[in-house]
C-alpha cells in the first residue's frame, strides 16, 4: 500500500510540470498585455509608451518567452511562485490564504451534502416506488436543478436579512460558513442522493443480499453491514469529484456570500492576465485534484476488501 | 469663471445637505467612539492598498484614513493646507515649493519632514514601484527632480508646467520611509502614514480594518475638533453580490453602505431608521464613445443623427426613477469648467435624426425597417461593462430611426484589449477626475496609442491644439476658456453618446454621525465621524 501511495505521489511530478507548462503556454498565447491592463485599469491616465516599456522591463515581461519560462521554472523548483503582477504580493501567500478559505468551505459543503444526500438516498432506496421515494427524489431533483446563486440569495433574504439568525456577508468568520456550506451542499446532496438510491437499490437485488435474507439476517443488519458499504463505491467516486469541483468551482457561492476564495482569485487572475497568480492557483488545484483522487482510490480498498493495491 | 462658481455652489449645497442629513441641529456634543462597519462592492477592493501603486479612487479613499495629503481639496472645491502648510509656484509653473507643517510624526514615530516627502516622490517616480497612475498625476512626464531644501521645505522641479499637480497632491499618500524600507513588498498590507487611523488588518476578498491612532495630531483644515479622530475603528467589508449589498444594512451587520445599488434606494428613502446621501461625481458620467476611424461612424452626420435619436430624460425616468443625472456633454455638471451650453445640444428629435441619416445616404428598407447603404444594413455594436439596461434603451430608441444596435457586455480587461486592437464601434469609456484634464487624455489624438485614452481615434487640428494648450498653462481663467472651447468642439463633432451619471449612494443608520461629502462626490475624511451608541 505504501509503495502504491509513493508511486502515486511520484506521478505528481510530471502532472505538475505539465500543468505549469500548459498554463504558461496558454497564457502567453492569449492576446493582451498585463502591463497595459494594469495601467488602463486606472480611472484616468496619461500613460506614455515609455512608461509602459519601463514597467514591462521592471516586471521582466520584456524578456523572450523561453527566458521567462526558464526563470519561472527555476523559481518554482525553489518553492517560489513569484509575485502577483496585480496584487504586488507573493503568490504563495495569496494562494494559500484563499485556498484555506476554499478548503474550509468545500469540507463544510461536502459535510452538508453527505449529511443530507446519503440518508435521503438510503431512505428512497429502501422505500422504492412509494411516496417517500417520490418525495426524497423530488428534493434531490430540486437540489440538482437549483442554481447556486438563486438558492444562496434565497437563504440570505430569509435566514440572514429577515430572521437575522446568521450573517449575510460570510467573510472569514466561523458562523459565516453555515449558509454558503448549506448552499453548496444542497446542490451536491441532490446528486449524491440520486446516486445512492440507484446504487443501493441495485445492491439490494444482489445474490449475496438474497442469501443473507434467506439465512434470516435482519433487514437492518443487511442494509447497514452489507448493502451500504458496497453501494458507497460509486458514491465515493462522485464525492471525490464533487470535492475537487468545489475547490475550483465554488466561485458563485463565494461571490454571493462575499467569501474570499480560490475560485474568485483565479477569475481575477485570468481577467488581469496575472500570469504568476494563475499558475500558482492552477497548480494548487491540480495537485489537490490528484491527491483527492488518490484518497478516493484508497477509500475503495477500505470499503471493498476485494480491491487491493500493490 | 461662471462654471467654477456653479460647480462650487452645487458642491457646497450637496455638502450642506449631506452634513445636514447626518448631523441634525441640536444634537449633543459628539461622543468619542463607535465602530463604523461599511459594506461596499467587492469590485472596489483595491488590488494593492498602496495608493502610490494602485490607481483607484477606493484605494485613495482608504489611504486617506492612514495618511493625510500634502494639500486638501475641500468640499467647497478649494485647495487648502494639509501636511504642507503653504506652497508657491515659480518659473511659469515649473518649480513648486512646499513648506511642511512642523512637528508632525508618522505612526511609527519618525518625522514627516522634507526628506520623507522627497522619498515618497522619488518612490512614485521609480518604475520599480509600478505606480500605475499616481506618477502621472504628479507630473512624471516632465519631472526632473525633488529636493529637500531644508528640514521642512521640498522643491519639485519640472521641465513643463503641471497644471493639475495640486489635485495630484491632494490624493497622494505620504508613507513613512522607514516602514516602506523595512516592510518591502509587504508594506501594502501594513500601511504606515501619519493619519487618523492605523491599518490593522486586511483579509483580501473579505475586509480591511482601520483602528484609531491615539497620538494623531489632527488636521486643522479638515477636522472640527482637535486631536485624535472620534471613531474607534472603521471596517470595510467587501460584498460580492449587488442584491446582498442592497439589503445588508437592514440586517444590522453593517451601519453604512457605500455604493448602494440604485435599485435598493426605494427601500431606504423615507425610512426613519436610515439616511441616504448621493455623491455626484465629476468626470464623464456613463459615456459611450464612437470609433470614428471606421464606417459608418467616420461620418459626422451619422454620429449626429445618433445623438438626436435618444431621450435622456425619459431614459432616466424609465430606468432609474429619475435618480440618475442627465449628461449632455463630455463632462458631468459637477466637473470643473463645465460648459452649460451642452445642455441645449442635440434635443431629442426623431425627425432630425432621420433627416441626417437620409443625407448620409442611409435609406430605410421598408421591408426590414432598417436603413441600408450599398446593400449593407446600418447595424452597430455597443460594447459595455455594466448598465446593460442603458444599452437596451438606446437600442429601442435607435430602432425607431432605422438603426440596429447590438449590445455586448464584456469584462474590463476584454474591453481594453478590444480598444487596443480597434475592434469596436461604440465603447463605454468613463474617466473620473476633479480636474477636467481627462478631456485632454480622451480627445487629444496624441493619446491614441497603447495605454492612451483617445479611444475615438478622432483627429482634428483645432481640437488637438485647444486641448494641448490646457496642458501648458496653470492659469484658471485660461484653462476655463480652453476647456469650454474643447467641450463645444467635442459636442459639435459628436464623438460619443453621453447618457447619464450614476451618483454614488451612501446609506447609513441614523446613529452614524458626521459624514461629509468631498468635492469629488466621495466622502471627505472620517476624522469627525462617530457612531452613537
Amino acid at each position: 500500500m505504501i509503495r502504491y501511495i509513493g508511486q502515486r505521489v511520484l506521478v505528481l511530478i510530471p502532472v505538475v510540470w505539465l500543468v505549469f507548462t500548459m498554463v504558461f503556454a496558454i497564457l502567453h498565447v492569449l492576446p493582451g498585455d498585463p502591463v497595459q491592463l494594469m495601467l488602463a485599469g486606472a480611472e484616468a491616465g496619461l500613460t506614455t509608451p515609455e512608461r509602459i516599456g519601463q514597467l514591462r522591463k521592471a516586471m521582466g515581461l520584456d524578456q523572450p518567452v523561453y527566458v521567462q519560462y526558464e526563470r519561472f521554472m527555476l523559481r518554482a523548483l525553489r518553492g517560489d511562485l513569484g509575485d502577483s503582477i496585480r496584487f504586488q504580493s507573493p503568490v504563495n501567500q495569496l494562494v494559500l490564504t484563499a485556498a484555506s478559505q476554499t478548503v474550509q468551505l468545500s469540507i463544510a459543503g461536502l459535510a452538508a451534502a453527505l449529511a443530507v444526500g446519503l440518508p435521503l438516498g438510503v431512505v428512497a432506496a429502501l422505500k422504492e416506488h412509494t411516496w417517500i421515494d417520490t418525495g426524497a427524489m423530488f428534493v434531490a431533483l430540486l437540489g440538482v436543478s437549483m442554481p447556486l446563486f438563486w438558492l444562496g440569495q434565497l437563504l440570505i433574504l430569509t435566514i440572514a436579512i429577515r430572521l437575522q439568525w446568521l450573517p449575510a456577508i460570510s467573510g472569514s468568520q466561523p458562523r459565516g460558513i453555515v449558509l454558503p456550506a448549506v448552499t453548496l451542499g444542497f446542490v451536491a446532496a441532490g446528486l449524491i442522493s440520486r446516486l445512492m438510491r440507484s446504487s443501493l437499490s441495485e445492491v439490494l437485488q444482489s445474490d449475496y443480499i438474497r442469501t443473507a435474507r434467506a439465512k434470516g439476517v435482519r433487514r437492518g443488519g443487511i442494509v447497514m453491514r452489507h448493502a451500504i458499504k458496497n453501494a458507497l463505491i460509486p458514491v465515493v467516486t462522485v464525492v471525490g469529484l464533487q470535492f475537487g469541483g468545489m475547490l475550483s468551482g465554488a466561485v458563485v457561492t463565494e461571490t454571493v456570500f462575499s467569501r474570499p476564495g480560490l475560485g474568485s482569485l483565479v477569475v481575477k487572475g485570468i481577467l488581469w492576465h496575472d500570469y504568476p497568480l494563475i499558475q500558482g492557483a492552477v497548480l494548487f488545484i491540480a495537485v489537490s485534484y490528484v491527491l483527492v483522487n488518490l484518497l478516493v482510490d484508497l477509500t475503495y480498498a477500505r470499503l471493498d476488501p476485494r480491491i487491493e493495491y500493490s | 469663471m461662471n462654471a467654477l462658481r456653479t460647480l462650487v455652489s452645487a458642491i457646497a449645497v450637496a455638502a450642506l445637505l449631506a452634513t445636514g442629513l447626518a448631523a441634525p441641529p441640536g444634537t449633543a456634543a459628539p461622543a468619542r467612539g463607535g465602530h463604523l462597519v461599511i459594506a461596499t462592492p467587492a469590485s472596489s477592493e483595491p488590488a494593492s492598498m498602496d495608493g502610490q501603486v494602485d490607481p483607484y479612487t477606493s484605494t485613495w479613499l482608504f489611504n486617506s484614513f492612514v495618511s493625510d495629503p500634502l494639500v486638501v481639496l475641500t468640499p467647497q472645491a478649494k485647495y487648502v493646507p494639509g501636511l504642507a502648510a503653504s506652497w508657491s509656484v515659480t518659473s511659469g509653473g515649473k518649480v513648486w515649493m512646499l513648506k511642511l507643517r512642523p512637528n508632525v510624526k508618522f505612526q511609527d514615530g519618525t518625522p514627516v519632514d522634507a526628506e520623507a516627502v522627497k522619498f515618497n516622490i522619488d518612490r512614485v517616480m521609480n518604475p520599480q514601484t509600478h505606480s500605475a497612475l499616481m506618477a502621472d498625476y504628479l507630473g512624471a512626464k516632465s519631472f526632473l527632480k525633488g529636493d529637500a531644501v531644508d528640514k521642512s521645505t521640498v522643491r519639485l522641479i519640472y521641465s513643463a508646467p503641471v497644471p493639475a499637480l495640486l489635485f495630484g497632491l491632494s490624493i497622494f499618500p505620504i508613507w513613512s520611509p522607514d516602514a516602506v524600507k523595512k516592510l518591502g513588498t509587504n508594506f501594502q498590507q501594513h500601511l504606515v502614514g501619519e493619519g487618523a487611523y492605523t491599518m490593522t488588518e486586511w483579509i483580501k476578498g473579505d475586509h480591511v480594518k482601520f483602528t484609531r491612532h491615539p497620538e494623531y495630531s489632527g488636521l486643522p483644515s479638515v477636522q472640527g475638533h482637535a486631536g485624535a479622530a472620534y471613531l474607534e475603528s472603521i471596517t470595510i467589508r467587501f460584498v460580492g453580490d449587488e442584491g446582498v449589498l442592497g439589503q445588508v444594512l437592514k440586517s444590522g451587520e453593517v451601519n453604512m453602505v457605500m455604493g448602494l445599488p440604485s435599485q435598493a434606494l426605494a427601500s431606504y428613502k423615507n425610512n426613519a431608521d436610515f439616511s441616504v446621501t448621493a455623491g455626484y461625481q465629476p468626470g464623464n458620467g456613463l459615456q459611450f464613445v464612437f470609433n470614428t476611424s471606421k464606417p459608418p461612424l467616420d461620418n459626422l452626420k451619422v454620429r449626429q443623427a445618433l445623438r438626436y435619436a435618444y431621450d435622456q430624460n425619459k431614459m432616466n425616468q424609465t430606468l432609474y426613477d429619475g435618480n440618475y443625472v442627465v449628461v449632455k456633454g463630455p463632462l458631468t455638471k459637477y466637473s470643473l469648467y463645465y460648459w452649460q451650453g451642452a445642455e441645449n445640444s442635440y434635443p431629442y428629435s426623431v425627425e432630425k435624426s432621420k433627416a441626417l441619416l437620409d443625407e448620409a445616404g442611409w435609406k430605410l428598407n421598408p421591408r426590414t425597417a432598417v436603413r441600408e447603404k450599398d446593400d449593407k444594413p446600418l447595424a452597430l455594436t455597443m460594447t459595455m461593462l455594466h448598465h446593460k439596461e442603458i444599452g437596451e434603451y438606446l437600442a429601442a430608441q435607435f430602432r425607431s430611426v432605422g438603426v440596429t444596435l447590438k449590445i455586448e457586455i464584456v469584462p474590463g480587461p476584454v474591453q481594453l484589449q478590444r480598444v487596443l486592437s480597434g475592434d469596436f464601434e461604440i465603447m463605454y469609456e468613463r474617466l473620473r477626475s476633479f480636474e477636467p484634464d481627462v478631456l485632454f487624455a480622451e480627445f487629444n489624438s496624441k493619446n491614441n496609442k497603447p495605454g492612451g485614452w483617445a479611444w475615438t481615434r478622432f483627429q482634428n487640428a483645432a481640437l488637438d491644439e485647444t486641448l494641448q494648450k490646457t496642458q501648458e498653462t496653470s492659469d484658471p481663467d485660461t484653462r476655463a476658456k480652453l476647456f469650454t472651447d474643447a467641450q463645444k468642439m467635442i459636442t459639435e463633432f459628436a464623438l460619443g453618446l453621453p447618457t447619464l451619471d450614476d451618483p454614488q449612494y451612501f446609506a447609513m443608520r441614523k446613529a452614524v454621525k458626521g459624514f461629509k461629502l468631498g468635492a469629488t462626490g466621495n466622502w471627505f475624511f472620517a476624522n469627525d465621524m462617530y457612531v452613537e451608541p
